[in-house]
């Protein structure tokens, strides 16, 4: 059953990546940014934090990507991403990560269904009757390889396998 | 009626860092960026500036609000928005000169949008058809060059305090 505008393809508090090791932040961040543009989300960073603490810098960087499907779908990515302890080592950093992503395929993007309760049970009908099918087997399948190829491309930067 | 299509997340896009900061210095290059990049005057840009004393430190907020009309139907608005907090002035030396540097947790916020659908009510209908079928072309074409002009504003902020990704 399909309730609301916003269908995850992920558990909703994301899929978690964790890893402790070197890495190259610069990379990580840059290529991630690539993914989204190459792949026709439009990228928006929400917060970027660096802080240095007694135990290393800490970065928080949280991160957005919309992807317009049609006027009544559209796909969107978020990526949370925290380091602590992270210390400077010969260009690249070495800490301790800890990445959520989440995903879900966003129904009435242009809200244009959600002002009235006729037009939300007329949503509700479209979504798990008529649209169900594409739904399941289109979107959340695209959006769950999109999801993938992203994450996939983090690991390639971390030695997360 | 006028109305609003957002580049950035509704609140905001957020850059917040720890280090000791040239504020005076970080102040004055963005202000010079928005007024070079034609988002501002002088005298028009601060909204609002709070200076609380604490026993921790000084905490500062200030509110700009800047735009620019690039039609007469289309503007960018953005409204920046800075909060430092348990600031405390040190001195750093650098090479032979002393700077004076604020230490504190500083946020910048910035919120981004194409305002558009001035002057509505005052057009005859047969403008209005015509406004309503050439608005969404234009409305993404200007949406695309704030979103770019934003980035590259939110880059330069950035690269100015040295952080690093």
């Amino acid at each position: 059953m399909i309730t609301g505008q916003k269908d995850y393809v992920t558990p909703k508090q994301g899929l978690i990546l964790k890893y402790q090791g070197t890495f190259d932040l610069k990379k990580l961040y840059n290529s991630s940014k690539e993914w989204f543009k190459k792949n026709n989300y439009v990228f928006s960073e929400k917060e970027y934090k660096e802080k240095p603490v007694e135990t290393g810098t800490e970065f928080i960087l949280k991160v957005q990507g919309d992807r317009k499907i049609d006027d009544y779908t559209g796909f969107n990515i978020s990526l949370s991403t925290l380091i602590r302890d992270t210390k400077k080592m010969n260009g690249k950093y070495k800490g301790n990560l800890h990445l959520n992503a989440s995903a879900y395929v966003l129904l009435d993007r242009e809200n244009r269904w959600q002002t009235n309760s006729i037009k939300k049970f007329l949503f509700f009908f479209y979504n798990n009757f008529i649209l169900k099918n594409k739904i399941i087997n289109v979107y959340e399948d695209k959006l769950y390889t999109e999801l993938t190829d992203l994450i996939n491309n983090i690991k390639k930067y971390t030695k997360l396998n | 009626m006028v109305e609003r299509e957002y580049i950035t997340p509704t609140n905001g896009i957020k850059i917040k860092w720890g280090r000791p900061t040239d504020l005076k210095e970080l102040y004055r290059q963005m202000k010079i960026w928005l007024e070079d990049n034609g988002f501002a005057q002088e005298t028009t840009l601060e909204k609002k500036y709070v200076e609380m004393i604490k026993p921790s430190g000084k905490d500062i907020f200030i509110l700009w609000e800047a735009g620019k009309d690039v039609s007469d139907y289309f503007s960018y608005k953005l409204i920046i928005q800075f909060l430092l907090v348990a600031a405390n002035e040190i001195e750093v030396q650098e090479g032979n000169l002393k700077r004076k540097l604020m230490r504190g947790t500083l946020e910048v916020d910035i919120i981004a949008y194409v305002e558009y659908g001035k002057n509505w009510e005052n057009l005859g209908a047969l403008n209005k058809i015509y406004k309503k079928l050439i608005t969404k072309s234009r409305l993404e074409d200007y949406s695309k060059d704030l979103y770019d002009k934003v980035y590259k504003f939110q880059k330069f902020i950035k690269d100015f305090i040295g952080l690093t990704a």
